[in-house]
């Protein structure tokens, strides 16, 4: 595939997902809602129980996360699999447009909304509450790309091994709410019962939203967050591919 | 002397323990609109994606303009066009930007403005794929695989969900395409589309191709012979109707006589009506028509009346 045409599909990717409202939506709108509630409601708080952030900054920054996942998550899955279900990549691959073409043009238009909407958490957060700058923005941006990188993958193979657009769309859904409630992002974790903490150790959204925090609040750059989050890239990743070129 | 633009030889191809083509062996030459006529499930789809390098087949050598569809994919997809049968776009996409998207693949500068009004889309320019009628996208399709000035058509179920006015329409614009000096290759199982437009016609049944030949010559070969039929009265003397020359059965129901027979049987029968002093006011002529020849072939004969 030309680059030219490769922009062109891409431009065409992010026209398509800004016509989509569920995606703009849960991407856009979503997290900004969540955010100003749950920020307002601990506004403040703040302290040990907050990784010693106040309490409307914890959440400036954890929703973050919430983008990438639901991103990842709700967007995404849907959409690649209509895709496949509905004969649009049989038609692309008729025309010379490899399934992969079609695949990188999307999670590129993914990688773009996820920054600017991330930005305007952060916009129209600045404001209403206060945040203090990133302790490390280095580390904040490797988190994020990373957080990204790792459940876009997560994302792709939910799309994969559920090849209708419902099933897929469920089960991002599905999968979505409860790794967000134990995730840190909705309650801390210092307020989990020690058993549901245990729970969220198995949490992927979990690592996105340490990956942030750390390096954020002082915590520096944990590899033990990166690491995870790039094993579920891997993984998925490899595991969505394998399933793609069998279709 | 004509030159082989696709050549297929014993394509195999199984999907798990369902054998969807068994052997096909066909060629179809430069120019011409070749048909591939069988029921749904004689594995006429299947061939033709194996020839378009979108399935790979299991067994069996396949060249198209010189080129292994399953190796040379690439080079073979700039020269040819592909109008599929289970396809779609996105649906918010519009028209313009489905044809600006895939102009852009093509090795050539096309300018797709023409083809939209070609195709009669000029109106639905800025509409959103699922906004348009199930004739609408179908044209929009095959605007798409002609985007590329493609040397080899390939068209599966072309008219499916059209209706007959847009059908005539779009067999016009196919042997317009034919006419610009592409071949076509024409997957359907209407027999009047078959009869209309090609040149010549596989018949696919159970995986195999049962016949190939132009349809005219299908039709004298399989077609089952021309039937006259005329009333006489009771009681009037037939019999000289069994020594006309090319007549091979007569057969009477109540007042109406049904003869078979071949080629010139017509003339010969008219003939013989006059000189026995009959001039029945209803003689009609019955040809046999491709779907005589497609049932001939894809149906085991029914029982002889008794």
């Amino acid at each position: 595939m030309r680059p030219a045409a490769f922009a062109k599909l891409t431009w065409l990717e992010m026209k398509l997902f800004l016509r989509e409202p569920l995606a703009v939506g849960f991407t856009l709108a979503y997290p900004v809602v969540v955010m100003f509630v749950i920020a307002g409601v601990f506004e403040n708080s703040g302290g040990a129980g907050f990784r010693g952030a106040g309490g409307a900054e914890y959440y400036v920054v954890s929703n973050i996360a919430v983008v990438t996942a639901a991103m990842s998550l709700i967007a995404l899955p849907p959409h690649v699999a209509s895709y496949f279900e509905r004969g649009i990549m049989r038609r692309f691959r008729a025309s010379s447009v490899p399934v992969a073409g079609v695949i990188a043009a999307q999670l590129a238009v993914c990688f773009a909304v996820a920054i600017v909407a991330a930005a305007v958490l952060l916009a129209v957060a600045r404001p209403v509450y206060t945040y203090h700058v990133p302790d490390s923005l280095p580390g904040v941006i490797l988190g994020f790309v990373v957080g990204l990188i790792g459940f876009l993958a997560l994302g792709l193979l939910i799309a994969a091994l559920f090849p209708t657009t419902r099933s897929a769309q469920s089960v991002g859904m599905v999968l979505f709410f409860p790794m967000y409630l134990i995730s840190g992002a909705a309650p801390p974790l210092s307020v989990l019962p020690s058993a549901m903490r245990h729970v969220a150790d198995f949490d992927p959204m979990n690592y996105a939203v340490r990956a942030l925090q750390d390096p954020w609040f002082g915590f520096g750059v944990t590899a033990t967050n990166l690491v995870v989050l790039l094993g579920i890239a891997i993984v998925s990743g490899a595991g969505a591919a394998l399933l793609f070129r069998r279709r | 002397m004509m030159t082989a633009v696709v050549e297929v030889e014993h394509l195999r191809k199984a999907y798990g323990s369902v054998l969807a083509v068994e052997d096909v062996s066909l060629e179809v030459e430069q120019g011409e609109i070749f048909g591939l006529l069988g029921p749904n499930g004689a594995g006429k789809t299947t061939t033709v994606e194996c020839v378009e390098g979108l399935r790979r087949p299991d067994q069996g050598r396949i060249r198209v303009l010189g080129l292994d569809p399953a190796r040379q994919t690439r080079e073979l997809r700039q020269r040819i066009g592909c109008q599929l049968q289970q396809a779609a776009l996105p649906d918010r996409i519009k028209v313009w930007e489905a044809l600006d998207l895939f102009a852009s693949l093509a090795p050539q500068e096309v300018h797709w403005s023409a083809t939209l009004d070609q195709w009669g889309l000029d109106t639905k320019r800025g509409a959103a794929f699922s906004s348009l009628s199930g004739g609408e996208q179908q044209r929009l399709f095959v605007a798409l695989a002609l985007g590329n000035q493609p040397q080899v058509v390939f068209l599966d179920e072309l008219t499916q969900g059209l209706d007959p006015a847009a059908r005539r329409v779009a067999w016009d614009l196919v042997r317009a395409v034919r006419d610009r000096g592409a071949t076509v290759v024409l997957v359907t199982h209407f027999m009047d589309e078959a009869q209309q437009l090609c040149d010549r016609v596989a018949v696919v049944h159970r995986g195999r191709v049962a016949a190939v030949d132009t349809p005219q010559g299908l039709i004298n070969r399989h077609g089952g012979g021309v039937r006259v039929v005329f009333s006489a009265p009771a009681g009037a003397d037939v019999g000289w109707l069994d020594r006309i020359p090319h007549v091979s059965r007569v057969a009477r129901h109540g007042p109406r006589l049904e003869v078979t027979g071949e080629g010139p049987v017509l003339a010969h029968i008219g003939a013989g009506l006059i000189a026995h002093g009959m001039e029945p006011a209803d003689l009609r002529v019955e040809q046999p028509t491709l779907e005589d020849v497609f049932l001939h072939i894809t149906q085991p004969p029914a029982p002889e009346p008794i």
